[in-house]
């Protein structure tokens, strides 16, 4: 127990933590944008339209505006 | 195909959005009264319940969870049934949801006002209510993931994401940061101390603004600002991006609440680092909004709803920006302790949420009631009276914040404080306080024309309160990938492989970030000298708490010169240890008070001064601020809980004696004698029983274990001959200006003398009465009688002027003279 904490206090003096963080980081967010912009077109254009497709048309016909 | 009908449940919506209206109107109106205590302390009515440090957490508290709380709520039920075309999985757990969380709003708003609180900002709740929160909060939980469960739709859109990383989050924090060991049915103490407290509170504090204030309400803008723009979000592969890096990188950004302050520096970079970063996710999300509306500008000339959800929008991007600006060293080192802070939060909160608030009401009511708006004109007045309410906020308190950090800076080019007196810096901001306060009336007017428009149409219409919709059976898909399948797309249609890694995202960032929690104990050097609270002491502090007096007074005097000339030395972290709950504060509108018990230290002040201070602060300084607490002195001790907070202090650590809880009060009741005592010895009738006692204990406690023999300051002094006597009128002006600035509130506003400071005006005297030996008297100062040394706060013409009007005034014998003390000295 005491050498793990030595070890990281000692990865604290030397800024392993923030490394780490920024490691990881960067790894996820450049495996989500490129993920995300191999989807293909029809799929994302159908989520985006996902508020947009209402199905009841039985109410609400008063509430064109605001 | 064949369709199926559904009912959507509006009726839960409606209830959540009638609790949005009444406590948002409730938050808004205690924010006015507490910005009012702020510009003239009249507005605390003399009233335990009323003053600022008790309803001032109630403000953030009603603002919070039951304004914006509710506000999630109505969004999420009315939004997810129809994202998922299906009614909610339980109504059963609906309304318990929405009685649960009614009835700790109630709870949480009464034991506030009597003075319950952890103290933890954003996290007051006792034990009890920490609970309840975390029973009413699962049911909510069980009933998204049983309606996602039974949705009618493959894919979950981006709003739902939103909705599940903040249910997921949301439980973690508050699970982690309540940990604590109840004393009693609403007494408890955190497991954390000191250091560990503070970082464990603002990795909870900063991501309740991320995770409560932020991510649902994204939630809320990715489906009501497509819905009213009539156009599907700018980019939704933009929406992925958002949410993911919003997700991971917010979790890890809570120490930048805590820079300079006595945390590892590793933890500070962490924080400032993330935070910075964060301004590409956020502004991500902010353009992914505002270009939804591509096309549709005109429409936003006309329409409220839009008017309200752009500037919301834009406030977001404003804050996310200033936010990670105000997370770097630099800027840090200027605005944190300042109204920067206030300012900051309340362009997210009244902007942000409050408007994206009153945009989504104003889109939903008309259509629960199938029917039209009432008035579009009173909504578009709405709309520019809480804009310009915003701005009047804002902008008064950014004038303050930077006034005030200026000359709190501020040195002479002889080495000294230029605004030694920390009173001076608070007159200077005074009228933007006041001007504050027009801000929020002005935004407080705008929520009232709007209840009136909801009433009224809500009296046009008629309530559907089961809406009927044809939806199409959710067709069967394998469980795993398909061909041509990506893997987003997938995880998409799969909501408990979507929220494990929503899960591995917060935790993995929750627990690189919170290591210190482990290796803390080896990184704090012990301080040999602290020594654990004595029983009064511990009574003394939690009679702090429950004032509320650090919503007002930090307790962290950080490394800089500025702060050390004013307040003392700066803080270490060992001298924490023994503080469950942390006290650091995040606002000075009073001075720092981690130093106010090293005797001869620039922050001590004598028993006696405490007592008349707390008895009526503005009979000490009459631009004082800070409410009265005559209670205190009325108020007899509750010694019955001093052995239950002992044991669980034991447990947690602070090594107090074995079996010292069944000795505690005999200790106590020692030590409220000897402090009695010296009040009495000035003429103070007082009893050793009342809580008074205890908080002059406590006052007396901070800093000092850990102050040098003597004290921290330089003790010897400087011989100074007295220089010439003015005898001109104007000279004896200023001087009885300065005289009421730095002396009346101890020697009375005559000279007369008071409980704390002789009578000036006699022939008697302490420390001698020839002409040198006053001046060196006023010079030097006495600070282990809690008389500062003027010659640190004021320039020699200045001091020649104050020397000069005392000495004027011998003889003059004043109504209510104090007796004479001292040595006659005949002229």
């Amino acid at each position: 127990m005491k050498l793990i904490q030595y070890a990281l206090g000692e990865f604290a003096a030397n800024g392993i933590y923030q490394a780490i963080a920024l490691i990881i980081f960067m790894l996820v967010f450049i495996a989500i944008v490129i993920h995300t912009y191999s989807l293909k077109k029809s799929f994302v254009d159908q989520m985006a339209q996902s508020p947009l497709d209402e199905s009841n048309p039985n109410v609400n016909s008063k509430t064109d505006q605001p | 195909m064949e369709t199926e009908r559904i009912h959507y449940d509006n009726k839960i919506v409606k209830y959540f959005a009638y609790a949005t209206i009444f406590w948002g109107l409730v938050g808004m109106l205690v924010g006015l009264l507490i910005a009012l205590q702020l510009a003239h302390p009249i507005f605390n009515f003399n009233t335990a319940f009323l003053t600022f440090g008790r309803i001032r957490p109630i403000h953030t508290n009603a603002v919070i969870f039951a304004f914006v709380g509710n506000a999630i709520f109505t969004g999420v039920y009315h939004s997810m049934q129809r994202l998922l075309k299906t009614r909610m999985y339980s109504d059963l757990l609906s309304y318990f949801h929405f009685w649960g969380w009614q009835l700790i709003i109630v709870l949480a708003a009464i034991t506030l006002a009597l003075g319950f609180t952890m103290s933890k900002e954003y996290a007051e709740l006792e034990w009890p209510i920490d609970i309840m929160i975390a029973v009413v909060w699962l049911a909510f939980g069980y009933n998204m993931f049983g309606t996602i469960a039974k949705r009618r739709v493959q894919h979950l859109y981006v709003a739902i994401w939103f909705y599940i990383a903040s249910w997921v989050t949301v439980t973690v924090l508050h699970v982690f940061n309540s940990i604590e060991i109840p004393v009693s049915l609403l007494k408890s103490y955190p497991v954390y101390a000191g250091l560990q407290d503070a970082l464990v509170q603002w990795w909870y504090g900063h991501n309740a603004v991320a995770f409560f204030l932020t991510t649902p309400y994204l939630g809320l803008m990715y489906y009501y600002l497509p819905k009213q723009a009539n156009r599907p979000i700018y980019s939704y592969r933009m929406g992925i991006i958002h949410f993911w890096a919003l997700v991971f990188i917010y979790i890890w950004t809570g120490p930048h609440h805590l820079l300079y302050q006595s945390v590892p520096n590793w933890a500070q970079t962490l924080g400032t680092v993330f935070s910075v970063m964060l301004i590409a996710p956020s502004w991500g999300g902010m353009i992914n909004g505002l270009l939804t509306l591509r096309g549709a500008w005109d429409r936003v000339r006309e329409d409220p709803v839009l008017k309200f959800m752009v500037v919301a929008v834009t406030a977001y991007g404003m804050s996310t920006f200033e936010g990670p600006m105000m997370s770097t060293k630099l800027v840090n080192a200027i605005t944190h302790f300042t109204d920067w802070t206030i300012g900051h939060v309340h362009i997210g909160g009244m902007a942000w949420n409050g408007f994206l608030t009153f945009s989504m009401l104003y889109y939903l009511i008309p259509r629960l009631f199938n029917t039209k708006l009432y008035s579009v004109k009173w909504a578009n007045t709405h709309f520019w009276l809480g804009t310009l309410g915003i701005l009047l906020y804002a902008i008064p308190l950014y004038w303050a914040a930077i006034t005030q950090s200026l000359m709190w800076k501020e040195f002479t080019e002889e080495g000294f404080l230029r605004y030694p007196n920390f009173m001076e810096t608070v007159v200077q901001i005074l009228p933007m306080y006041y001007t504050r306060a027009l801000g929020g009336l002005l935004y407080l007017s705008g929520a009232v024309l709007f209840v009136v428009n909801i009433v009224k149409t809500i009296r046009q219409g008629s309530f559907v309160a089961d809406e009927v919709a044809e939806v199409q059976p959710l067709p069967t898909y394998p469980s795993n990938r398909m061909e041509g399948e990506k893997r987003h797309a997938w995880l998409e249609r799969k909501p408990l492989q979507f929220t494990f890694w929503v899960i591995v995202a917060v935790v993995i960032a929750s627990v690189v970030s919170t290591v210190p929690f482990l290796s803390v104990k080896s990184n704090i050097a012990t301080i040999e000298s602290m020594k654990p609270y004595s029983p009064l002491e511990l009574q003394g502090r939690d009679i702090y708490i429950r004032e509320g007096c650090y919503t007002c007074h930090s307790q962290m005097v950080r490394p800089f010169r500025s702060e050390t000339e004013r307040y003392g030395d700066y803080a270490k972290a060992g001298e924490f240890v023994y503080d469950h709950p942390f006290q650091w504060g995040s606002k000075r509108t009073g001075p720092d008070l981690l130093r106010a018990g090293v005797p001869g230290g620039k922050m001590y002040k004598t028993a006696a001064w405490h007592y008349n201070h707390f008895l009526d602060p503005q009979k000490m300084n009459q631009q004082s601020i800070m409410p009265a607490y005559p209670w205190l002195i009325t108020n007899a001790l509750d010694t019955s809980t001093t052995a239950a907070k002992i044991r669980v202090m034991k447990w947690l650590g602070v090594p107090y004696p074995e079996g010292y809880e069944k000795e505690a009060n005999k200790d106590l009741m020692h030590q409220a004698s000897q402090i009695a005592a010296e009040l009495q010895g000035n003429g103070i009738d007082i009893t050793p029983d009342k809580e008074i006692i205890a908080m002059i204990a406590y006052m007396h406690k901070l800093g000092r274990d850990i102050a040098l023999p003597g004290g921290n300051e330089k003790t010897e002094k400087d011989i100074k001959p007295a220089p010439d006597l003015l005898e001109d009128e104007s000279s004896l002006t200023q001087g009885k200006a300065l005289y009421a600035t730095y002396c009346a509130a101890c020697h009375g506003p005559e000279g007369q003398g008071n409980a704390v400071g002789p009578n000036l005006t006699d022939n008697y005297w302490l420390h001698g009465g020839t002409n040198d030996d006053i001046f060196h008297s006023i010079y030097n100062g006495f600070p282990e009688k809690g008389m500062p040394a003027q010659n640190a706060m004021l320039k020699p013409e200045e001091l020649q002027k104050v020397f000069s009007f005392v000495i004027s005034i011998i003889g003059t014998n004043p109504p209510n003279a104090k007796a004479p003390q001292g040595e006659v000295f005949n002229r």
